[in-house]
């Protein structure tokens, strides 16, 4: 059993804090993903569990050990580089079993889990091969090999598929998850591309500038989004996000302004926070926006109209790029018609009950606790 | 875009190759060349006679061997010290930040600017009183004082080519970080170790100014400062001069031979993706 906690894990360098106010608990065989930009701290925080870097401030648990002050060879962990950091003067076969070789295990034993990893790995036959001599996926094979054999209590990966061009990342992201579903280990995974996040994770720990933005599985950081920064990155296309403000609509309700001037009604009990005069956001989906004729049942429908300016078909599915005043907003449509061309004044609409609404200033969600999108 | 090809790069290659070989191409022939025939003969590119006595001379009756020896001691002595030194400098600098680091790089690299004959004077006050003038301890010493700021330059950049993930993925596998040195980094250093061995050992093998400031007895010298003996009262003996000096170059020549293969390098191919 491993499960590993952090508690208010820092990192600063002088003044400067790489990861702030980290708090986490990661349960046994859970698989977490870290994903957030470039230095946002999500591999430092990985590192840190690793114990290749020290930690400034907090507690970090694996198991019912705390590690802070443990070298990484006393943690067992495995961890998969970026780089995959193969030793380049060793075959696969004493690369798999070096981890074995520094513990002392027997050669039957060493050469017994060599062979397990081999064969779910599907490295027969590259065994006497030196690094040098594999593709790119064989040695991250090789390398997650390496970890595997280990029998470790928590796998690190760090960004392990970046260095792979987009059709092996792809089959390599489906190895790592079915990888899992195999050995069943807590697994932390630091990714910057949101699409790996998403399709491997049991939970996403969406990380910026230090700090954790929110903790949620794959579906709820998509649906419910706790701040502005979470609603942008997750998602592809990303939401569309419009600064805009809040205003009466003259009977007594809540509306914000379109930059076509438009005024899009809110629901008053779904939205906490909303006052008029107030600066928000409005995040749409642009799967949540289609022209009217192509439109399914909508429960609560908002019709607006827009120009056309560009159509990106992708085969099954086509972006729209439009006009919305100054504005410019992308809609998502699936099972485009040959018809769908670059055309002004196309009505279309949006479900009221998919809209999305942050603080203008504090870029927190503003839509009600239970209120599900 | 590719400027010479083919048949014109070669050319280029042989005729830079003839440029850098004739000077060694000319000692041998002097050294094999009879006295009588090294005025005489006016210059030609190879004499109508040949001969090996100035080579039985300086191996058999002239104190030669014993220069050689001295400079085998001094110049591999030094060339271990330096490298031993060498590596545990470039391994700090490139894998620990520690106050001063900077400092400490930069005042390396300005003990370079310094010519060395004015530190001469100082330096012989210096070794006097500890006895160290006229020793080959006292050459060691000095030899390694003057290459090892280099000799940790360069360690330190075939550290740098060495991704630090290599030691990480060691020290997560259960090694300390000594373990990782020892088991993976220095694997991987030898071209760099082949490198630095080398330069120093060809700086300490051919140099002369020191040598010829802190020896004076007849059988501690180096054979640089022991070719000067081959200029007499009465004139320079060019053919046992450059028959000494075709041999003094055979251990720098076996030395590379045997290291080349490192120095090639190539050994981390694979381990990281570049």
């Amino acid at each position: 059993m491993a499960h590993v906690s952090l508690r208010q894990v820092a990192k600063r360098y002088g003044a400067f804090q790489a990861v702030e106010d980290f708090d986490l608990d990661i349960a046994h065989e859970e698989f977490v993903v870290f994903v957030g930009p470039s230095g946002c701290g999500k591999s430092t925080t990985l590192r840190m569990i690793a114990g290749l870097e020290e930690i400034t401030d907090g507690e970090i648990w694996i198991g019912e050990r705390v590690v802070n002050d443990l070298p990484p060879r006393a943690r067992n962990i495995s961890m998969v580089f970026q780089n995959y950091a193969l030793y380049p003067h060793m075959t696969v076969s004493q690369n798999q079993g070096f981890g074995l070789r520094m513990a002392r295990r027997p050669k039957e034993e060493i050469a017994d889990k060599v062979n397990r990893a081999t064969n779910l790995l599907g490295l027969q036959g590259l065994l006497a091969r030196r690094p040098a001599a594999l593709s790119g996926g064989q040695r991250q094979r090789v390398a997650m090999g390496r970890a595997i054999v280990r029998d470790p209590d928590v796998f690190l990966f760090d960004e392990p598929l970046s260095n792979l061009d987009a059709k092996l990342r792809g089959q390599m992201r489906t190895e790592i998850k079915k990888l899992h579903e195999k050995v069943r280990t807590t697994v932390i995974y630091v990714t910057h591309d949101q699409v790996e996040a998403m399709t491997l994770a049991d939970r996403i720990v969406v990380m910026r500038d230090g700090r954790i933005e929110q903790v949620g599985t794959p579906y709820e950081v998509f649906h419910t989004p706790a701040t502005r920064f979470v609603a942008g990155f997750i998602g592809s296309p990303p939401m569309n996000l419009i600064d805009t403000h809040v205003v009466a609509d003259g009977q007594g309700g809540m509306a914000v302004a379109l930059p076509d001037g438009a005024l899009l009604p809110l629901d008053p009990t779904r939205f906490d926070g909303v006052r008029a005069d107030g600066e928000v956001t409005l995040g749409l989906r642009p799967e949540a926006i289609a022209p009217e004729t192509m439109s399914g049942p909508i429960e609560r429908p908002f019709a607006f109209d827009a120009d056309i300016d560009l159509v990106e078909p992708l085969g099954s599915e086509a972006l729209l790029i439009l006009a919305l005043g100054q504005a410019e907003i992308t809609a998502r449509v699936f099972r485009p018609g040959p018809g769908l061309t670059p055309q002004a004044g196309v009505r279309f609409v949006v479900d009221l009950g998919e809209i999305h609404l942050f603080d203008g200033t504090t870029g927190q969600r503003l839509n009600r606790a239970g209120t599900q999108t | 875009m590719t400027i010479v090809t083919g048949a014109g790069l070669w050319l280029i290659r042989l005729a830079y190759l003839a440029f850098a070989l004739f000077p060694l191409f000319w000692l041998v022939r002097i050294s094999l060349t009879p006295d009588a025939l090294l005025y005489s003969e006016g210059t030609t590119l190879w004499p109508s006679e040949m001969t090996f006595a100035n080579f039985t001379y300086v191996l058999e009756q002239s104190p030669f061997p014993t220069f050689f020896k001295n400079t085998v001691i001094v110049s591999l002595g030094t060339a271990a010290i330096v490298t031993v030194l060498a590596a545990g400098v470039g391994y700090a600098f490139s894998r620990f930040r520690f106050a001063g680091k900077r400092a400490v790089m930069i005042f390396l690299v300005i003990t370079q600017l310094f010519p060395l004959v004015m530190v001469i004077t100082p330096l012989y006050q210096l070794l006097a009183p500890l006895g160290l003038v006229n020793t080959r301890v006292g050459l060691v010493i000095v030899f390694t004082a003057f290459n090892l700021p280099f000799a940790a330059f360069l360690m330190h950049s075939f550290f740098e080519g060495i991704p630090r993930e290599l030691e990480q993925a060691a020290m997560i596998d259960g090694c300390t970080r000594f373990q990782a040195l020892i088991r993976i980094i220095l694997p991987l250093m030898l071209p760099g170790i082949g490198a630095t061995l080398g330069f120093v050992f060809t700086a300490a093998w051919s140099e002369l100014l020191f040598s010829l400031m802190l020896i004076s007895s007849e059988d501690l010298k180096t054979f640089a400062v022991g070719l000067l003996s081959f200029i007499g009262r009465s004139g320079v003996d060019w053919g046992q001069m450059m028959a000494a000096a075709t041999l003094a170059l055979i251990p720098p020549a076996v030395f590379f031979t045997l290291i080349q293969r490192y120095l090639v390098g190539g050994l981390t191919a694979g381990a990281v993706k570049a």
